[in-house]
């Protein structure tokens, strides 16, 4: 395992950087030279070979997905950065708009020659104060430096959401520009084809776009040079739960779910690990034994899990499960949209009877119930939210089966007065 | 020839249509919601998932756009297309309160239909309903049930696609999302009660008809709205004896506008006047009942005096007045002028001519509306309830007319004459359509029909001098 340095350093240092200290350290050169010499295709088939996968989520590679835009559609093409990082567990992409604005703003101007767009949104998440706050200052200070609008004619938008969790979504933050409930779109037409006003859009994740500057400036094959095949270079991830020193850290791709605990302290002192969320608070969860699973994609998957948005949770001991999934069905039922119905219905339906568990009155039949309405819910509702909470359902309810029928044979939580959850809501008190 | 398969059945593809339109126009069911021919996609409810050869899971019908040799399995074939389908109806049922007994929609309910045909037979569902507002002003017509409400958005494509207006959208998010008014408050569109056949289930309920009668104790008929020149094409229905309500029909040909099926307010409530209970019952002559051969002679001997006029309106069907204007034979023409009432147009499907049949009156050879009749006008037939101006010097009258008037109270004869409810017959709209009016209710009058009375007079009455035919 190798921890890299690239898009984490400032955040290290402590340096939130202005454009006089991103130009300092070498910031923009990748943009000066790929608006003064390369074409939009060389651009395009650099990302390419480099594989960056997207980093918001579903891990699809970037440069394949710039690819997908109609080259000769009359219409204007548009990118949208999406600064929505909402998934819980997640504030990676936080950290580089806090730290490094410009790096963001760069890979944006990047992508747009990439995919002959002359315009693009940022989609700040209305919550990250902080983070508008400072890419306004930041696009302020780039377009006065002639970097962005002007004569280049690449023109850079903020657009800040209103707080709800589907503008994560890339076809509801579309919607949401638009001016329109943000209710994700039935695919296809994907965006790349039909996206932001019914023009061809690609839509990157923060660190995708971050990274661009970066392979553009040491090429593909120094990218490739890190990771895996399928999944080339590094890396953020977001720690959090009961390790010592919760915090960001940037690793080659590949590292094991242990070896990123190690980086941050390990386990919380007195305390045994329980299970690990690697990708945000919608990917299955891996048992203790698991952990030395490299985090690539092929073989997080054969471990049945996925890399998602890489919030990573680490959960003690201390844990009640039912609890924690309860918390979790919650958040997915105040965040549904609520357009389709195996997700508006559905995932209520789950969010009651797991609280009903946690609170001793769970039935025989209840588990059962659960993980059948999970396949009912899995794979036939618009967009991925849905499957977002029934992924931690269903893998919560198998892993930790003896804790659930636990919950229902005492007609109670066993670990009462012992779940971390319940000494912090006893703390607030 | 580019062909795909729904349950093994061989359809030719045709451009721009989704899977789900293809199965409906071949006659396979699939059972949906959200999806409405006038309307469109929208993907919402997630109640046609099919499973398709190749593709893993289930996808929706409605959304889906069939390829050459795809092989589409709807719930008849494929398990997991039934599965899938059972599982939202019971999602859909979690949280919809069931109140089919008190509710005006059961009986010709999809949710209640689909439920039955591909639902589940029991609810494994065992917390607390959710409880939304159970009756919601919307206004002059309509109350919303947002219980009910399955959140389809039918009406809200209907008002913003159709009436260009966003008056109705969705607040809250997810299982509390609910539809909403916003700071209108009210409907005020005068399309508005499309919203009420539209509505799949019972959350959008019409003021008019709300509580009224249970459908299966109704009796229908495929007609045409008497309400304006477009015609609408309509089912007409009645409760005992009375008619208690039109809605819009899907196969129709007029009135539905670039896409439709749909009719104006103005029309589908204006229904009151053919129910009214002071009809004519019987022909008259000079005040007293007759039969119905002395009031066709009657009638006939007053239609033969010379320059007696015929004024018809045209809310008659084209058989009664090509019968009609045979009653005034001359060699100009038929010696006749029309009536009828009008109003302003609306733009859209309501017209200024407020009668259904003019070009059938044209046909028939009936002139046009005139100001004022000429001086020395002694003898006029009318047929129809317009409050035609009669001058003083008209002597001889006779009127055909459903119900009595000033104008019945002064003629010599008067016939009693159905309503366009009670009667079958053809009338054509402004674009030309032809249309059936099918008799939905028994005339209140016993006797021929008047398009027969008419010609029975016309039979009676001298026929001008044959004129030389040219060669």
């Amino acid at each position: 395992m190798k921890q890299t340095h690239f898009l984490i350093g400032p955040y290290e240092a402590g340096e939130k950087r202005d454009l006089a200290a991103y130009r300092a350290a070498g910031g923009y050169a990748s943009w000066e030279r790929v608006r003064s010499e390369m074409s939009a295709e060389s651009v395009r088939e650099e990302v390419k070979a480099a594989g960056v996968r997207g980093r918001g989520g579903a891990g699809f590679p970037a440069g394949v997905k710039w690819g997908f835009v109609p080259q000769d559609t009359g219409k204007p093409v548009y990118l949208c950065c999406n600064a929505d990082e909402s998934e819980p567990g997640t504030f990676k992409d936080r950290m580089i708009i806090e730290f490094d604005p410009h790096r963001m703003i760069e890979g944006c101007l990047i992508a747009c020659h990439a995919i002959g767009s002359k315009c693009g949104y940022i989609y700040v998440r209305r919550e990250f104060d902080l983070g508008i706050e400072v890419t306004q200052a930041a696009l302020a200070e780039a377009r006065a430096a002639g970097l962005v609008g002007g004569d280049n004619g690449v023109e850079l938008h903020i657009h800040v959401g209103a707080g709800a969790y589907i503008c994560g979504e890339e076809t509801s933050l579309l919607n949401s520009i638009e001016g329109k409930r943000p209710y994700p779109r039935n695919k296809p037409p994907f965006p790349a084809v039909e996206g932001l006003f019914g023009c061809p859009t690609i839509v990157n994740n923060v660190e995708t776009l971050a990274s661009v500057p970066l392979i553009i400036e040491k090429g593909a094959d120094w990218f490739r040079s890190m990771g895996t095949d399928k999944d080339p270079g590094f890396r953020l991830y977001s720690v959090s739960g009961h390790v010592n020193d919760p915090k960001v850290v940037e690793v080659e791709i590949g590292a094991t779910v242990n070896e990123v605990i190690e980086l941050c302290g390990g386990v919380r002192d007195g305390h045994a690990l329980k299970g690990v969320i690697v990708g945000g608070s919608s990917v299955p969860i891996l048992l203790p034994d698991a952990c030395d699973t490299p985090m690539d994609a092929e073989s997080l998957r054969e471990a049945g899990t996925f890399a998602g948005s890489s919030g990573f949770m680490v959960l003690d001991d201390s844990v009640c499960m039912v609890e924690a999934l309860g918390n979790l069905l919650a958040f997915y039922t105040h965040e549904s949209c609520g357009q389709c119905t195996p997700c508006r219905e559905g995932i209520h339906w789950t969010d009651r009877v797991v609280a009903r568990i946690e609170a001793g009155e769970g039935r025989e039949g209840d588990l059962d119930l659960l993980l059948g309405l999970g396949d009912r819910i899995l794979g036939k509702t618009v967009c991925a939210l849905a499957d977002g909470a029934v992924m931690p359902l269903q893998s919560y309810i198998r892993l930790y089966k003896g804790e659930f029928e636990a919950h229902i044979t005492s007609q109670g939580c066993p670990m009462k007065g012992v779940s971390a959850g319940t000494e912090k809501a006893e703390a607030a008190v | 020839m580019a062909t795909f398969k729904i349950d093994g059945r061989e359809i030719e593809i045709r451009d721009g249509q989704s899977v789900l339109e293809h199965s409906l126009d071949a006659g396979i069911e699939i059972p949906h919601f959200c999806w409405h021919k006038t309307l469109g996609f929208d993907g919402n409810c997630r109640m046609c998932m099919c499973e398709v050869e190749g593709m893993p899971g289930v996808q929706i019908a409605c959304g889906m756009q069939p390829s050459d040799g795809m092989e589409v399995s709807t719930q008849e074939t494929s398990e997991t297309a039934r599965e899938a389908q059972e599982g939202v109806l019971e999602m859909l049922l979690i949280n919809h309160p069931l109140d089919c007994t008190i509710c005006d929609q059961a009986g010709e309910c999809p949710l209640q239909e689909n439920t039955h045909k591909y639902g589940p037979a029991a609810s494994r569902f065992e917390e607390s309903k959710l409880t939304k507002p159970k009756k919601e002003d919307w206004g002059e017509h309509i109350i919303f049930d947002a219980e009910r409400c399955i959140l389809c958005t039918r009406c809200t494509r209907f008002m913003s696609d159709v009436r260009d207006d966003d008056v109705i959208g969705i607040s809250g998010m997810g299982d509390k999302s609910t539809l909403t008014l916003g700071a209108a408050g009210e409907l005020k569109d005068d399309y508005q009660l499309n919203v009420v056949d539209l509505c799949p289930v019972g959350a959008l309920t019409s003021k008019h008809t709300r509580f009224h009668e249970r459908v299966w104790f109704m009796d229908f008929a495929e007609t045409v709205c008497p309400g304006c020149s477009t015609g609408c094409s309509v089912t007409a229905g009645a409760f005992q004896g009375e008619l208690r309500r039109m809605k819009p029909r899907e196969v129709g040909l007029a009135g539905h506008g670039p896409v439709g099926p749909w009719m104006c307010d103005t029309g589908r409530l204006d229904i009151d006047r053919w129910n009214s209970a002071d009809r004519l019952s019987e022909p008259t002559v000079g005040g007293e009942a007759v039969s119905w051969d002395d009031a066709v002679q009657a009638a006939a001997d007053i239609a033969s005096k010379p320059g007696a006029i015929g004024v018809a309106t045209t809310m008659a069907t084209c058989e009664e007045l090509g019968a009609f204007a045979a009653c005034f034979p001359s060699p100009e023409g038929p010696r006749t002028a029309r009536s009828g009432a009008t109003d302003k147009a609306d733009g859209f499907l309501l017209t200024a001519d407020r009668t259904m049949n003019a070009r059938g009156a044209d046909a028939a050879g009936i002139g046009p509306r005139v100001k004022a009749f000429g001086e020395g006008v002694e003898t006029l037939f009318i047929l129809g309830d317009d409050p035609v101006e009669v001058p003083d010097t008209v002597t001889s009258m006779v009127v055909m007319a459903t119900a009595p008037t000033d104008l019945t109270r002064r003629a010599q004869v008067v016939l009693p004459w159905a309503t366009p409810f009670e009667k079958t017959g053809h009338v054509e709209n402004k674009d030309g359509v032809r249309q059936s009016l099918s008799m939905l209710l028994q005339p209140r009058h016993a006797g021929p029909a008047a398009d027969v009375v008419l010609r029975r007079i016309a039979a009676l009455v001298p026929q001008p001098e044959p004129e030389e035919a040219e060669a």
